[in-house]
């Protein structure tokens, strides 16, 4: 159970960094945003 | 006035479209992790049997793994030997693997499990810069081997708790070690993924009634207990014996008895839960070393590292490092002989009831002709 309830954590964190992403305006942040997003990206899907 | 798509939306489109492609590509990898390796049993292989029959909850499971069982012509005793306890320690799977695919066997049974901590096999330990996978040119060609984690993989069970208590003794150990195979025995059937892989072996130990079993091992070079066989009280004079006369052979093994407050590892819950006499042997491995320097697959097959050349020679650490190099073959041939020791010892002590294990490599001869001579 706390294995999906982290899942969804990860999930909810992921949309809140793409949502930062679209409103972002300073590049380097951005790259920033999308670096952090990779890993949770391969959490979500359960590959690492 | 209309919102309209401005230069950092497209940017932020551009990143997602590379956060995309660096997913596809680090997946790939990390996917390639998941087929399992392959082994060529020697031709006194009975059957091929999986840990899930004796904990059904693994089945379909990444942790479910494969045990390799010989019979001899004659009955005997039975002895179980594991690899890959600890997937990040190559040369116990290793040894496992030759084992397996050079066996004959005239009397009793050996059951191997050359992966026991499967799912460790499927990813790699964070922040140690280890190769996934390392090559041996063997008779057949190219094989590659996996080389894992310390402990099971993250994606199979997570998160780690901020300590993990050991069942059923209370101990405390940090979180990460909830992950650790020789941490958690004897297990349980409804507990975590590593929990119920230890209570599989277990259970297997019990249901086939092992009479010796031996867990391999490596740990870093400025670990204290190297190159050492760790045994409960019950197998202390069959070390001691099989200890003396490695000595008669010029090998120096430590002989370490199982601390009895120490709880969750092989040799002393399999000691204390089932009627099996446990072992757990250990050599030298750089590659697990905090002094070592590239962490590379040449460290892990030569064992050559200069960092710990320079520290065994200014002995300011208690280093057990040649400094020649702690090869892979020169590894799996102690762990081979180390085997064969104890089973001698065994036989000298049941003489109604003995093994005879043969096929296997001399010591020198193994270490000369290098390991990959003698895998399939």
């Amino acid at each position: 159970m706390l294995h999906w309830i982290y899942i969804v954590l990860a999930v909810y964190c992921a949309g809140l960094l793409v949502a930062e992403l679209f409103t972002e305006k300073r590049w380097r942040e951005q790259i920033a945003l999308a670096l952090v997003l990779v890993p949770l990206v391969l959490r979500i899907l359960q590959v690492k | 006035m209309p919102q309209t798509l401005g230069l950092h939306h497209a940017r932020a489109l551009g990143l997602l479209m590379t956060v995309a492609a660096l997913c596809v590509v680090a997946g790939a990898e990390f996917v390639a992790m998941w087929s399992p390796d392959t082994f060529y049993p020697s031709e006194a292989l009975a059957k091929v049997d999986s840990l899930s029959t004796y904990c059904p909850s693994l089945r379909g499971t990444r942790a479910d793994t494969r045990i390799f069982v010989f019979e001899g012509r004659d009955p005997g005793p039975t002895l179980l030997v594991l690899g890959g306890t600890h997937p990040n320690e190559p040369a116990g799977f290793i040894a496992a693997t030759l084992l397996l695919e050079r066996l004959t066997i005239q009397t009793g049974r050996c059951l191997i499990i050359p992966q026991a901590c499967a799912s460790g096999f499927t990813g790699t330990d964070p922040l140690e810069g280890s190769p996934q996978t390392f090559s041996l040119v063997t008779g057949s060609g190219t094989r590659r081997f996996r080389f894992g984690g310390r402990a099971a993989n993250v994606v199979d069970q997570w998160p780690d708790p901020m300590v993990y208590l050991h069942y059923p003794s209370g101990q405390q150990l940090s979180g990460n070690e909830t992950r650790n195979l020789n941490r958690a025995y004897p297990g349980r059937p409804d507990g975590s993924l590593t929990e119920r892989t230890a209570f599989a072996i277990v259970t297997l130990i019990t249901r086939e009634h092992v009479d010796v079993a031996v867990d391999l091992h490596e740990a870093a070079p400025e670990i204290p207990i190297i190159n050492a066989i760790v045994t409960h009280e019950k197998g202390r004079e069959l070390a001691a014996n099989a200890v003396l006369n490695l000595e008669f052979e010029d090998l120096q093994y430590s002989l370490e008895l199982s601390p009895t407050n120490f709880r969750g590892l092989s040799h002393r819950e399999w000691g204390d839960c089932t009627r099996v006499i446990p072992f757990l042997m250990e050599t030298s491995n750089p590659i697990q070393g905090r002094l070592r320097g590239r962490t590379s697959e040449e460290l892990l097959v030569s064992g050559v590292d200069p960092w710990y050349r320079i520290a065994e020679r200014l002995g300011t650490m208690r280093i057990t490092y040649d400094p020649g190099g702690e090869s892979l073959s020169r590894r799996v041939a102690r762990h081979l002989q180390g085997l064969r020791a104890l089973i001698d010892a065994y036989n000298e002590q049941h003489p109604d009831s003995s093994f005879t294990l043969e096929g296997l490599p001399a010591y020198t001869t193994l270490i000369h002709e290098g390991v990959e001579r003698y895998l399939r």
